[in-house]
């Protein structure tokens, strides 16, 4: 069956039918096409050709236009729209009339830069002109260095090689820095949070030194799909950018499925496993033969799916090639031939992670199915852009998962179909980010007195700081670097703290084996002393935690308990930024300090879940400023309730709250906390509160606080919505944790909220 | 964060906004010293010859001593990047007193700026530079400095020859770590005392730019001065040592200035110093080189003569009858001649070493050789049959 028979047939059976909760039909749409513009190179025109492209499509004609007017260009573009000429026409066409105009392209991970520099590569070699383009990156070998310093023209690089690599050798690189016309920074949608945050200070950076060398380069910008492409970009470049987002690329029909696993334990809210759907659904495109992509959302995830449909393809002499499995941790190499069978069609199905929802090129693909709900809306359309690349019909099924987040969107897809995709948060002006940043750029070059690193930012505050630590040094006007180290290698850009724990299996004593690693703020948890920790199935005891040389060292057991810590989480106000009343309560934005201390241990049996003892823990606090936002409740909102229903309705909302969140701000649920307090020692009064879990904050609570109470009115519609009785892990958490009427506060809580 | 943006306010609010800033002062400062010439293992006496003997690739078309710059500077930091200064500057010269040093020295940051333009003006008086480790640390770095300031000088195209690598060339074999102190105390037979560690220098600098005090630089200048000698005294001895590799009294050194030599296209010079080691601790590679010498220049009957000799006296290993093997084989068309220095290197090579076993690689190269060596012979046989 070809992929419009077996949709035909999917809509004729009921037993599929009765847990699609939605089926969106996008219909076909024309390609808008527009001439070649005049001023383009006369030698690029039979290279397009050749390649089939007789005219632009719109927004590549615009996005020429808008460059060659000197301005600064963000292209919004979804996948397959032919983005990438969007910003190779307008660099080379430059590069071919001035031979000594020079460009950057960043992309976020170097796997993309191998992908784009060749497609640019094969453009070059059609024009037969001298352009060089160089990746610059941690393969390059040293020796080539020079080269690519001396003679790039177009040199492909990535944010961390930018910032450790180039800027603070930027005397090596004058013929770039002076000649510099275009920046051009592709799949700026990955640049947010801490990386973002992070990124645009190395543009500040490099804008710095621009200016130092006299050259005023303009930028190209490419986003996915997401609600804020322009303010993201402009926050990331620090200057105004004109906006490029009518697509003029052809795309075929689309189909995208909601489907839900059927209930199997109505009272406890138990859905069929999102795997086995997920299997199911997938193996019956396998068994087509549609080109098939399978995105799962952890590493074992896609290894679990990657066996079973393996198992469905083996032929005879024990060849399963069609499916293969793809995600980080696999070797370069490796991921570069699979990229290529998907590309020459050797593979018909491939089950990813989210490594294949960034723009690498693999081909053409039919179908795509989602294990699990991606997380935020723009994956989900970048995902689903995986299938349909050509002008046919494309299939997209999504399988919720029993989690609440998930639950809300396949439960509301008026909400999905509905609501413009996530913002991506930035927030370069973090303190942080900020101090490490400031002393990158003295080492870089010496600030003038009265110098702004950027706009709105108090430099001088910082450079006085810096001169008391003795790091920089004020002379003549100027702050000169003066110490030893090599800032920018004590910075990384993809996150605020990288220290990870490894575990380390000791049951051979002749063989130790280090089996995996952990972030520090779970540590604590899992991996105190006498913990019984789980890896791959397996039960191993913790015998030793080397908190200073983080080293965990476990020995396999056997046992019939498990173990688990009792967390505290204290957060304390600091500072009040910002506030306003709600009802006679407030609603504030600060600065808390957030403590985080494990105490003792419970054991219990695995089956009956009886308690079999406790033990102590003895670690230090681990503890993080950051920012938070907090609703505190006044006494009008919780009358009428007991204590304890309050409780259990306060902890209903922090859970549902937990899952609603990203939906907004399009983060990691990891990146956010929700806490409440029946009785906050700050506030006095009963307080939720949500910080970011980034050391500084990243500036997610912020918008959170610019949300007001409007968000209640979507944990009230999930809560509502839920089919359970009394609670259960899809809305406010189980049962046994949120009391008999927690459900019931919680509900009569946000409405009170909302009425706000 | 609280405490950071306290200490941010702290800091700030203590200090007017804009800080009324002294005047810096004088730029920069200048030390002089004159080493006489007799100290300096006969720099003189050095011909452009001589120095293209020690450096195969120096570049340089003439050499003119008093067109020479001897250069070493101290630096803020060794991570060579944009943050890191060179804050002195030391140059050797010569005129008719002897060899001049001078040390310039940034009084403060402001300073760079002219200190590099007087660095520059009197560069442009030099056509060769002489420096230990500069190709790859100094000149990059004052030419990294002078570009911040917008100073275009092309340093590093200039003829340069680095001491770093000519001496490794020939002490390597002798000294474990060929840095300058372990030169001039085991080749100029000179030992420093009191020297102020290398690690120390920046903290020093930095300290006399918080003081002032002119004192705190006495070290990092006769840490500097000393090192700047010791390029002239270094070159004018490997230079002797150069044209005179039998009087050097080690033998690593004469296989390291053969080695040199070889590699420079001197080959009658450097067949002289394999020559010397004939009878020395180092024969085998000596003889090993000379043999090389005499495939390179295809003088087959020498360099099977010299493989021979290893043979008979048992150095070399398997080398000389892998070397003949490869001579009758391919050079005399030879076969039965080649399978019989093969065979003798399979020999050698499973005897060589009873505790470690034989070097597995080897015999395996050795065996696919011997099997080649006897289809070949075969082929032969077959061949000399035919009517």
């Amino acid at each position: 069956m070809n992929l419009e028979q077996l949709l035909g047939r999917l809509k004729d059976t009921p037993s599929f039918m009765e847990n699609v909760t939605h089926w969106e039909t996008i219909p076909a749409r024309e390609a808008i096409y527009a001439d070649f513009p005049p001023q383009m190179d006369t030698r690029l025109t039979p290279v397009l050709q050749a390649r089939g492209i007789y005219r632009l499509y719109s927004h590549q004609r615009q996005a020429f236009d808008l460059a060659a007017q000197k301005q600064d260009v963000c292209v919004v573009t979804p996948t397959a729209s032919g983005k990438t000429l969007c910003y190779n026409l307008p660099v080379l066409n430059t590069i071919l009339h001035e031979p000594d105009a020079r460009a950057l392209y960043l992309f976020p991970t170097k796997a993309l830069s191998a992908d784009q520099v060749s497609e640019l590569y094969a453009l070059i070699e059609g024009v037969g002109a001298d352009v060089k383009t160089y990746t610059y990156d941690g393969d390059t070998p040293a020796a080539a260095r020079r080269q690519v310093r001396q003679a790039g023209h177009i040199v492909v690089t990535n944010p961390d090689m930018l910032h450790a690599g180039i800027l603070p050798h930027h005397t090596k690189w004058v013929k770039l820095f002076e000649n510099l016309r275009y920046i051009v920074i592709d799949e700026i949608h990955a640049y947010r949070g801490v990386f973002g945050s992070n990124l645009a200070n190395v543009i500040r950076r490099l804008m710095r030194l621009c200016r130092f060398y006299g050259s005023t380069p303009q930028f190209i910008c490419c986003s996915a799909t997401i609600a804020n492409p322009g303010e993201l970009a402009q926050t990331l470049i620090g200057r105004p950018v004109s906006l490029v987002d009518e697509s003029g690329a052809a795309s075929g029909e689309k189909h995208i499925v909601f489907y839900n696993p059927p209930v199997v334990n109505r009272q406890l809210g138990m859905r069929k496993s999102v795997l086995q759907e997920t299997l199911r659904i997938a193996s019956m495109l396998v068994d087509n033969d549609i080109p098939t992509i399978v995105f799962g959302k952890s590493r074992l995830t896609v290894e679990v799916l990657t066996r079973h449909l393996k198992e469905r393809v083996r032929d005879p002499l024990g060849n399963a090639g069609r499916v293969r499995g793809y995600r980080g941790g696999y070797l370069p190499t490796l991921r570069r031939e699979i990229e290529r069978g998907l590309r020459c069609g050797e593979i018909r199905t491939v089950v990813s992670t989210n490594a294949l929802e960034l723009g690498i090129d693999i081909g053409q693909l039919d179908a795509c199915v989602m294990c699990g709900y991606p997380g935020s809306i723009a994956s989900t359309w970048q995902e689903a852009g995986r299938a349909g690349r050509r002008k046919n019909t494309a299939l997209t099924i999504l399988v919720a998962s029993s989690s609440a987040l998930d639950q809300y969107i396949v439960t509301h897809p008026a909400y999905f179909f509905g609501q413009s995709p996530e913002n991506a948060l930035v927030h370069p002006d973090n303190l942080y980010v900020l101090l490490g940043h400031v002393k990158c750029a003295a080492y870089e070059l010496p600030f003038e007195a009265g110098e702004s690193y950027a706009e709105g930012v108090s430099t001088q505050e910082l450079l006085d700081y810096l001169c008391e630590e003795h790091i920089v040094h004020l002379t003549g006007g100027r702050y000169y670097w003066m110490a030893e180290e090599f800032p920018a290698a004590d910075l990384s850009l993809r996150s605020v703290t990288s220290e990870n724990f490894v575990i380390i299996d000791i049951s051979n004593p002749a063989h130790h084996n280090v089996i995996g690693e952990m972030d520090r703020y779970t540590v604590p948890m899992l991996l105190h002393e006498h913990a019984i920790y789980m890896h791959e199935g397996r039960q191993f005891q913790v015998e030793k935690l080397d908190f200073t040389e983080k080293k965990a060292y476990v020995r396999g057991v056997n046992v019939d308990y498990y173990t688990d810590a009792d967390l505290n989480t204290s957060v304390k106000v600091l500072d009040v930024l910002k506030e306003q009343p709600l009802g006679a309560g407030t609603l504030a934005y600060g600065e808390v300090l957030v403590t985080w201390l494990v105490t003792m241990f419970k054991k219990f049996k695995l089956d009956t879940q009886e308690t079999l003892g406790f033990g102590p823990v003895d670690l230090p606090e681990l503890e993080m400023p950051t920012t938070a936002c907090w609703w505190a409740l006044d006494e009008c909102m919780t009358a009428g309730f007991s204590m304890d229903d309050l409780q259990g309705g306060m902890l209903g909302i922090a859970n549902a709250l937990r899952q609603i969140i990203p939906l907004y701000l399009m983060c990691s649920p990891r990146d956010i906390c929700v806490q409440y307090r029946v009785r906050d020692p700050f506030t006095r009064l009963p307080t939720i509160l949500v910080f970011d879990n980034y050391a500084g904050g990243i500036g997610l609570s912020e918008r959170v606080y610019g949300m007001r109470s409007l968000i209640f009115g979507d944990v009230h519609a999930l809560i509502k919505s839920c089919a359970c009785e009394a609670g259960c892990p899809s809305c406010v958490g189980p049962r046994a944790e949120v009391g008999e009427r927690g459900k019931q506060t919680a509900l009569a809580l946000t409405e009170r909220l909302m009425a706000l | 964060m609280r405490n950071l943006r306290e200490r941010l306010m702290a800091v700030s609010a203590g200090k007017p906004p804009t800080p009324q800033m002294p005047d810096p002062g004088e730029p920069f400062f200048c030390r002089e010293h004159v080493v006489p010439l007799d100290a300096l293992y006969g720099i003189e006496r050095v011909t452009l010859e001589d120095i293209r003997a020690c450096d195969p690739a120096f570049s340089g078309t003439r050499w003119a001593l008093e067109r020479v710059l001897f250069l070493d500077t101290e630096t803020t930091g060794l991570s060579g990047g944009a943050g890191t200064v060179a804050f002195e500057i030391g140059i050797g010269f010569f005129d008719a007193r002897g060899m001049v040093i001078r040390q310039y020295v940034m009084r403060h940051y402001g300073g760079e700026g002219a200190m590099l333009e007087e660095m520059a003006g009197l560069l442009r008086r030099f056509d060769t530079i002489v420096s230990f480790n500069g190709k790859a640390f100094d000149l990059p770095l004052i030419e990294s400095r002078m570009i911040l300031h917008r100073i275009r000088l092309p340093l590093t195209q200039m003829p340069h020859l680095d001491l770093l690598h000519a001496c490794r060339r020939v002490y390597k074999l002798r000294l474990k770590r060929c840095n300058l102190a372990t030169l001039e105390a085991a080749v100029l037979g000179q030992r420093r005392c009191d020297d102020l560690p290398g690690a120390q220098v920046p903290q020093r600098y930095f300290d006399y730019i918080r003081t002032g005090e002119e004192a705190l630089l006495d070290d990092v200048l006769r840490h500097n001065f000393e090192d700047v000698r010791s390029l002239a005294a270094l070159t004018g001895h490997l230079c002797a040592a150069f044209r005179a590799p039998q009087q050097l009294a080690h033998a690593q050194d004469v296989l390291g200035v053969g080695r040199t030599l070889l590699r420079g296209g001197h080959t009658q010079r450097a067949r002289a110093c394999f020559k010397i080691l004939g009878h020395s601790t180092l024969c085998a590679q000596a003889h090993m080189h000379l043999a090389v010498s005499y495939k390179r220049e295809h003088e087959w009957a020498e360099a099977v003569e010299t493989c021979r000799h290893m043979i008979a006296k048992g150095a070399g290993g398997t080398w000389p009858y892998i070397e003949l093997a490869k001579y009758y084989e391919h050079i005399a068309k030879d076969i039965p001649q080649a399978l019989h220095y093969a065979l003798g290197a399979l020999r050698v090579s499973l005897n060589a070493a009873p505790l470690h076993g034989p070097d597995e690689r080897e015999t395996a190269l050795l065996y696919r050789r011997i099997a080649r060596l006897r289809a070949k012979q075969d082929r032969h046989r077959w061949e000399e049959h035919k009517p």
